[in-house]
């Protein structure tokens, strides 16, 4: 069985026109189990004059309203307490409370039935057989064990594949270096951030080399970083292990995956979710290959909570690649590339702050943490970023900063101001990095 | 990629093993240690579904 390279070889693998079937069949069901259950489903789609007997295609879904995450903050707090009227369940078969991280307003609660935490932990599965891991595993994790979903279900996961999970939830982060020492763990999974800071405290903090630790995988969550090249490169080199990007998020599930191929993308779980990309501008379902847009997804088999048409903010595109790994769920080029929110336009130019992550990861001779700050002066945008110089390079500050400047300019076609910081000044993240700070709106 | 088990006898097991946990949870009306522990194979059951018998459900249909 450890052999097998698929979760489930069946539906991985299957043809395009049977999995498109498969989605439209899962959709319309989905849709009707919200359309009867859940009294927030019903009234937009009434409004919209849209029932389940008129899901005959896909161009037919595309007619499906949206659901934004300010309408389901607008709905919760009220009966069925505190989800409101968007729960299709009784309350007495929800088993799991979690909430987003409110990183974007005021967090979203989501109620799931022990059926939708076994269907959270089956999407997982997908992934981390995906990427290798196998019941000879040993994984730890180390994450806040709390009401954020983060790797809750790849815990699950992990224990249904027959791995060996090691929880390193209340640990400071050099006890879980030298946790992951004392058990020698295989695998690891945390954002990026924090698999760059584990990294830095084992070399500065403990004279450890997180290399010879024995990790062989890792895999990232929360974050772009594990789809930005240079980001991953710092990353594996740092940890002697092949890093993995994943994405999910509470609202929608564990939905796409980097397997072991690594064809610099991730690929979507296309027999549990439809992904469609949007036109931001037309509102048109981009098919073709290399157009950016906004995702619009649906988690296909989630019951207490539906997930149908959720208007995620990703900015994602298809790849035209075909995978070495044989799947055939289609590929999103670079793995998802931006968020709606972050986008901003400074001078006029639209930047994605994952563009500067990834020059200035590039660069060896600066650290891992840096800041962006855009700002005004009279009526004109400005642009500073923060890093710090990696210690034993010092003295070619001047040849960083030129060499920053031409790369920032060549990949966002923008002129910044460089400030360097002493190494270890700029804050440091357990989690969710907030780089990029915009003045402007304040 | 051609499956290696016969997926009609896969889900034919599926499909006994929802029927005898659903008579199980039944019959745990004033028994918790059944109702609760048939409830939680039925959520395993369900992944068994979505995984085969969603597929073989969709091959007979077309």
């Amino acid at each position: 069985m450890n052999r097998a390279p698929f979760w489930n070889p069946v539906l991985e693998t299957l043809d395009r026109e049977k999995l498109r079937h498969l989605q439209l069949k899962k959709f319309k069901r989905i849709f009707k189990w919200a359309y009867d259950n859940s009294r927030f489903h019903r009234q937009l789609y009434d409004q919209a004059r849209i029932g389940p007997e008129d899901i005959r295609d896909f161009e037919d879904i595309r007619n499906v309203p949206k659901v934004e995450k300010s309408m389901m903050r607008g709905i919760q707090r009220k009966d069925p307490f505190p989800y409101g009227d968007i729960l299709c369940v009784p309350l007495e078969q929800v088993t799991t409370f979690r909430q987003t991280s409110g990183t974007t307003g005021q967090p979203v609660y989501q109620a799931d039935t022990w059926q939708d935490w076994e269907w959270w932990s089956e999407c997982w599965s997908y992934i981390l057989w995906a990427q290798g891991y196998r019941p000879s595993d040993r994984v730890f994790l180390p994450f806040g064990y709390n009401v954020f979903v983060a790797f809750w279900a790849a815990h699950y996961a992990a224990e249904k594949l027959g791995c060996e999970v090691v929880p390193g939830g209340v640990l400071d982060t050099q006890a879980r270096i030298l946790k992951i020492q004392e058990v020698n763990a295989t695998a690891l999974m945390a954002t990026p951030t924090y698999i760059l800071g584990m990294a830095d405290t084992a070399k500065q903090k403990m004279n450890i080399d997180p290399a010879a630790l024995g990790i062989n995988k890792i895999t990232c969550a929360g974050e772009p970083g594990a789809s930005i090249p240079s980001t991953k490169k710092r990353m594996q080199e740092a940890w002697n292990a092949r890093v993995y990007d994943h994405a999910g998020a509470t609202e929608i599930g564990a939905w796409s995956f980097e397997c072991m191929a690594q064809p610099g993308g991730m690929h979507v779980n296309e027999a549990f979710f439809l992904v469609e990309i949007e036109d931001p501008e037309t509102g048109d379902i981009i098919e073709e290959y290399g157009r950016r847009g906004n995702m619009v997804i649906t988690a296909l088999d989630r019951i207490a909570q539906p997930c149908v048409r959720f208007d995620a903010k990703d900015i994602i595109e298809w790849d035209s690649a075909t995978c070495d790994c044989g799947r055939t769920f289609r590929l999103i080029k670079g793995g998802v590339v931006g968020r709606a929110d972050d986008i901003t336009k400074v001078k006029g130019v639209l930047l994605a702050p994952s563009a500067i992550e990834d020059v200035v990861r590039s660069i060896d001779g600066l650290g891992d943490e840096y800041e962006v700050v855009v700002d005004k002066l009279g009526d004109v945008d400005r642009i500073k970023i923060k890093v710090e110089i990696a210690p034993g390079h010092e003295d070619q500050a001047k040849h960083i900063e030129a060499t920053l400047k031409d790369r920032l300019r060549l990949k966002t076609n923008l002129g910044y101001r460089i400030e360097f910081y002493d190494y270890g000044r700029l804050p440091k993240y357990d989690v969710k990095a907030k780089r990029f700070k915009d003045l402007r709106k304040h | 990629m051609e499956s290696m088990v016969d997926l009609h006898a896969v889900d034919a097991e599926v499909r006994r093993i929802k029927s005898a946990v659903e008579k199980l949870n039944s019959m745990g009306e004033n028994f918790p240690a059944v109702a609760r522990n048939a409830a939680r194979i039925q959520a395993c059951v369900k992944m068994l579904e979505l995984n085969i018998s969603d597929y073989v459900v969709l091959e007979e249909g077309m």
